[in-house]
């Protein structure tokens, strides 16, 4: 080994301790300029001066109890982000249930001395069925009622066969009877009382009394 | 107190108002009488004189308000006879006034002049407490011959009320043969504001009470065959009730049955209760247990089957299926079971009341651009006929017990009032019934006579 080669050799050993000197700080430097962090090896916490235990030099570290009430309130705000989440569920399920009720509610209705389903009654009432699948605690009170011509004695019948016809119908799509009960109004509970024929038809239903 | 009600009631009813009290005065035979289920075209020109005192010491400027007011129902009652013409007092040749009031009082010719067939006076005297005593009489005024005499005394308005339906009563049962009128109450429903009641009142619209108000819907009222129950059913909340209302003690008994629909109770003669109920999904015609359980049923059939009547017999049926498709009348023979149907016209029939005597059936047709209309099936002759016009709706004929009067609901008057009618077709006079609406009429079978 030349003296030249030696002393290059020096100069990079030099180089490497000097480096090894400088990394630390270099690495310190870089954490403390972050706004907020928690270190996951020592417990350090930095901060902008904001602890207590403020070095001097930009770096702030809890003490043991802050550092436990901010993990206490931190784990508090995650719960309590949890229960506002899950307040936020259960208002959209209120209000699906709200809405399902309503469509429970839907009337059907008949033409004139008719108990006959027609197409647009056996759709919603097939579509009370998928609800009345979707919430078990909810029964069903089906009302006949009728217009106010004719007699209140076939009146009262023919509201039964209404109420009747809707509750069979049901119950082929697979409702258990027991959720189901029928009363006829016949023609006491107009929901329209005037005396024309578009008041008729809309005394000619079934409306549907919720239970839960 | 008790026992001077007592003695004061007693002496009433005993002594005074129904005694055929006038000396001298009988039914005498008379030779005026109207078969009133002949053709119905025959009137008897009537004339109720002014009312007299009896003793001529008398002021007759000073007649007791009791006096008028019975005066005044007199005219009312009669007036419901369609076969009573009432000829007014300016037709009257030589005035309105009577110089007397017994037979050799009256002068006759000026009345047969004015050719009247029916006179009736009015005589009074005031006694003592406070009371009137009243002499009525109807003469036959072309034989001169006095038809019937009664005597009352009148201490309240109640006195003057039964007063008058007894008079005219008699009156009617000695120019028809026939009183019913004047004796039965009709039961009907009454609607309030909020619900349906039950109320009773006699066929003239007097004495009216109501007997059941419930919260709810009281429909269809029917009367027991001594009449001392009267039967209804009942809508309410969240089911249907049968309802028996006891006129003893105004008591009240509900029941449920199976199923959920209790429609029309009416009284099977001899039997008991029936009822349209639907234990098995479809209404059917049931005859109830004494325990008012649900018992053999009468009518079965996958249709609608409601509205049962019943003749005083027992043994014709009349009810409403929809058997056909639409709801038409039929007849049930209850001994054989063979059912007629009587109803072929139109497409909507309901409603059928048979009469007592079991010969004619009352029922209401929807009849195209016009509304309901009562029509009489005649089961003798095979024959029917029209005996209402509206304007508006007739609906819910019920037969008086005298098979003769027929009362029924229109709207013809915008809201639904009762009225009455004959087997004839004679125009319709409306029953005060005061407010609110009145339907289903209910006439109360006859379970008493007057005894003179």
């Amino acid at each position: 080994m030349s003296m030249r080669t030696f002393g290059w050799m020096v100069v990079c050993a030099a180089c490497l301790a000097g480096l090894v000197l400088l990394g630390p700080g270099c690495a310190r430097k870089t954490v403390g300029g972050a706004e907020t962090g928690v270190s996951g090896q020592s417990g350090e916490y930095l901060t902008n001066g904001t602890s207590s235990n403020d070095t001097g030099n930009g770096l702030s570290q809890m003490s043991a109890k802050e550092m436990q009430e901010y993990r206490l309130q931190e784990q508090e705000g995650y719960q309590g982000n949890k229960v506002e989440q899950s307040a936020q569920e259960q208002a959209a399920e209120e209000e699906v249930k709200k809405k399902a009720i309503e469509n429970l509610r839907e009337r059907i209705h008949f033409p004139f001395d008719s108990y006959e389903l027609l197409v647009e009654a056996r759709q919603i009432l097939k579509a009370k069925a998928e609800i009345m699948d979707r919430y078990p605690g909810m029964d069903l009170i089906i009302e006949g009622h009728c217009d106010e011509r004719g007699t209140d004695e076939y009146n009262l019948a023919l509201g039964q066969r209404r109420a009747r016809a809707a509750y069979e119908f049901m119950v082929l799509l697979g409702i258990d009877p027991q959720r189901l009960s029928i009363i006829s109004y016949g023609e006491e509970r107009p929901l329209d009382p005037q005396n024309n024929e578009e008041a008729w038809a809309k005394n000619r239903r079934c409306e549907f009394r919720v239970v839960q | 107190m008790n026992w001077m009600l007592k003695t004061v009631f007693s002496a009433f009813i005993s002594v005074v108002l129904f005694t055929p009290l006038l000396s001298g005065l009988s039914i005498a035979d008379n030779s005026m009488q109207i078969n009133i289920y002949g053709p119905g075209e025959s009137k008897i020109n009537t004339y109720l004189a002014p009312s007299r005192p009896l003793s001529d010491q008398t002021d007759e400027t000073q007649t007791p308000s009791r006096v008028k007011d019975l005066h005044r129902l007199i005219q009312e009652n009669l007036a419901f006879l369609p076969f009573i013409h009432f000829v007014p007092e300016k037709d009257i040749i030589g005035g309105a006034h009577v110089r007397g009031l017994a037979q050799r009082d009256l002068d006759f010719k000026r009345f047969q002049l004015s050719q009247l067939d029916l006179l009736c006076t009015v005589g009074w005297s005031t006694g003592s407490s406070n009371k009137e005593k009243v002499e009525l009489r109807a003469f036959d005024v072309y034989t001169k011959r006095m038809m019937l005499g009664r005597g009352y005394v009148l201490g309240s308005s109640r006195h003057v009320e039964q007063a008058s339906q007894r008079f005219c009563a008699d009156l009617m049962q000695a120019l028809t043969g026939r009183s019913g009128f004047f004796v039965s109450e009709l039961a009907f429903v009454r609607k309030t504001e909020t619900d349906k009641d039950i109320c009773v009142c006699t066929p003239q619209g007097r004495s009216l009470r109501t007997v059941v108000d419930l919260d709810g819907y009281c429909l269809s009222p029917a009367w027991s065959g001594d009449g001392q129950q009267l039967a209804m059913s009942f809508v309410g909340q969240s089911q249907h009730e049968f309802l028996l209302w006891y006129e003893k003690d105004s008591s009240l008994q509900r029941t449920t049955l199976p199923g959920n629909t209790i429609i029309s109770p009416t009284y099977w003669p001899g039997q008991g209760w029936v009822i349209s109920a639907d234990p098995r999904n479809s209404p059917d015609i049931f005859l109830l247990n004494d325990d008012l359980t649900l018992g053999q049923p009468l009518v079965e059939h996958w249709a609608i089957d409601i509205s049962p009547h019943f003749d005083a017999t027992g043994k014709h049926m009349v009810f409403v299926s929809s058997r056909f498709g639409n709801p038409h009348i039929f007849l049930r023979q209850m001994d054989n079971g063979e059912v007629e149907r009587i109803s072929f016209e139109g497409t909507y029939n309901t409603n059928p009341s048979i009469s007592p005597d079991g010969r004619f059936v009352a029922y209401s047709r929807l009849i195209k651009d016009q509304g309901h209309r009562i029509i009489v099936y005649d089961r003798q002759k095979k024959t029917e006929r029209q005996v209402t016009f509206g304007p508006g709706n007739d609906e819910d004929p019920a037969w008086g017990p005298d098979s003769y009067f027929l009362a029924f609901s229109s709207d013809r008057s915008e809201t639904y009032q009762l009225y009455i009618t004959t087997r004839h077709a004679d125009t319709a006079r409306r029953i005060p019934t005061g407010q609110g609406a009145a339907t289903s009429p209910a006439w109360k079978p006859n379970t008493e006579r007057f005894s003179h």
